[in-house]
């Protein structure tokens, strides 16, 4: 199992692997990759088991989770190389079938749902494990997203921790589900193990999602940042759309280089 | 066709461990007897149709044999998007049962008409639409369900539609129900009306047999090839439903591949709501499907 403190290089690595891969193919969605990454490397290299399952609702980061799902070896080379070609089985958005994902996602606002029916599932065949699904800020906004989040409070569903990217945007404006205003609307409907950590350290974040005090569903917000990790790319919703330039990747590895 | 659909479920919820019911609020009374008996495998979602979508597919995903339940235009339209996604695309075996087909809650308004799920639910791939005509074949096609790996969408009424199939034998999950033997009239229906259509078969058969009735209770996968076969040597093929032209549109499509270039009428629900609150048979009526109209216009085109 990875060590917390090599985290940090290794996630710089998939950074700058992210810039190219999104150079190369010419894909959108950097900004989101890098927001969230952490919180799937840290999932997928230490907290998430044999019995553990994660879904990916917010689909448009399907690139920060094919570079996770390489380096811990789920997704094989055959696969990962055909990354922006015709035919390949590696979208934009996560396809159905590819090893290591449970569902097609990138329309927001069905992961929690699905979560949820795979969390009850487990609840009613007392099998062992955890359902991780990750979200992002702006999704929050989707009625199916609320509707998950209430059924799931009732069910108390203790096998099921959510995680949100707050990343503070959405496709085309700041989020209307800031920090506290999740914190308000997940607490109001019953959740209440609901932790805010700092997205940037891995630390944080792997308490977070791997402590094993149980009472009902938990919720973790990141505070995290648009593009996090390429100070000149934070916070600028551009990123969310554009590739980056063959001259602008080279210079955002730099950065990352030089720290 | 509810009540024989709950009968069944409570049979399947008997004997196998892993059958769930969910359901959006719905079900008050016609539950109840589930709900006591397997309060950890019956789940009201609420008023929470999309998301029931999604927990039915995770649920789905994770081995259990999941049945949603709702009233159609609920459940099939406003989840649409989820039962494409996370249903239909993993080609998950999800049994969707909507109630209140067409216009058994035609008293309730527009918003519970729904006369168009038949299209609806046919645009999606991998979904077998089952729309049967009678409380037996619900039991029958209910049944087979099991053996189908594939989502599912069966369309019940709710009027206390009667029986009018005399035995089980020969209705079989995929394959067109031969209902009359004729030679010079094709009658093809789906759905509850299909009474209507058996009606006009047997009064134009008293005397000699003219009328072949058919039934598509499996409207998907539809099975063309059988109407290209019924069509043959006929001189009027006749479509009856309770939809605005799903049958319609795919008899018409598979008699363009016919040999016998046949005569064709359509009774079908136009494209229009009803703006009104009536009973379902008046609003049938209104569109002309009833017995003595379809006899009036078959006579005005066979003469
Ligand atoms: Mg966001």
């Amino acid at each position: 199992m990875t060590n917390l403190q090599d985290m940090y290089d290794i996630a710089t690595r998939l950074r700058k692997e992210l810039i190219t891969k999104h150079m190369e193919t010419g894909m959108a969605h950097i900004g989101s990759d890098l927001s969230c990454l952490n919180v799937l490397l840290t999932l997928y290299a230490k907290v998430m088991g044999e019995n553990d399952k994660f879904i990916l609702s917010k689909g448009h980061a399907a690139l920060a989770l094919y570079s996770v799902l390489h380096y811990v070896g789920i997704l094989k080379d055959d696969i990962y190389s055909t990354l922006g070609q015709d035919g390949s089985l590696l979208g934009e958005h996560p396809l159905y079938g590819i090893d290591g994902l449970e569902f097609a996602t990138g329309s927001l606002g069905h992961g929690l749902p699905l979560a949820a029916g795979m969390a009850l599932a487990k609840k009613m065949s007392s099998e062992g494990g955890f359902i991780y699904v990750l979200l992002s800020d702006g999704e929050c906004q989707e009625g199916s997203t609320l509707e998950a989040m209430n059924f799931i409070a009732r069910e108390r569903l203790d096998n099921l921790i959510c995680a949100i990217d707050s990343n503070l945007w959405q496709a085309y404006d700041r989020t209307l589900f800031q920090i506290d205003k999740v914190r308000g609307v997940f607490g109001a409907a019953g959740w209440e193990d609901i932790r805010v950590i700092d997205g940037r350290k891995f630390e944080d974040i792997y308490n977070a999602l791997a402590d094993g005090n149980r009472n009902g569903p938990r919720l973790v917000i990141s505070k995290s940042i648009m593009a996090l990790g390429v100070k000149s790319m934070e916070d600028q919703l551009e990123w969310h759309y554009r590739p980056p330039t063959r001259e602008q990747a080279e210079r955002f590895i730099r950065e990352i280089e030089e720290g | 066709m509810r009540n024989a659909f709950v009968k069944e479920l409570i049979e399947q919820m008997n004997v196998d461990k892993n059958a769930v019911l969910l359901t959006a609020d719905v079900g008050w009374n016609s539950f109840d007897h589930i709900r006591e008996k397997y309060p950890d495998r019956f789940v009201n979602m609420g008023l929470s149709e999309q998301s029931m979508a999604g927990v039915a597919a995770g649920m789905a995903k994770m081995g259990k044999n999941v049945f949603m339940y709702s009233i159609i235009p609920f459940m099939l339209y406003r989840a649409f998007e989820q039962i494409r996604d996370d249903i239909c695309y993993p080609d998950l075996p999800v049994r969707l049962v909507g109630t209140g087909a067409s216009f058994s809650y035609g008293e309730a308004g527009s918003t519970h008409q729904p006369f168009e799920d038949l299209r609806i639910a046919s645009a999606l791939p991998n979904m077998v639409v089952l729309s049967p005509s009678d409380p037996r074949e619900v039991e029958v096609l209910f049944k087979r369900m099991k053996d189908v790996k594939h989502p599912v969408y069966m369309r019940l009424g709710r009027t206390g539609e009667p029986i009018i199939h005399n035995n089980h034998d020969n209705i079989v999950l995929g394959k067109t129900l031969k209902l009359t033997e004729g030679k010079d009239i094709l009658i093809v229906s789906t759905g509850f009306v299909t009474k209507v259509a058996l009606e006009v078969a047997k009064i134009l058969n008293a005397k000699d047999n003219v009328v072949e009735a058919i039934e598509m209770h499996t409207f998907m996968p539809f099975d063309y090839e059988s109407i290209i076969d019924a069509a043959e040597g006929k001189k009027l093929v006749i479509t009856v439903e309770d939809n605005n032209g799903a049958l319609e549109e795919k008899v018409a499509n598979a008699l363009l591949k016919a040999k016998t270039r046949s005569r064709f009428i359509s009774f079908k629900i136009p494209d229009q709501f009803t703006h009104i609150a009536a009973k379902q048979n008046y609003i049938l009526r209104s569109y002309g499907i009833s017995v003595d109209n379809i006899i009036k216009q078959i006579r005005t085109v066979m003469i």
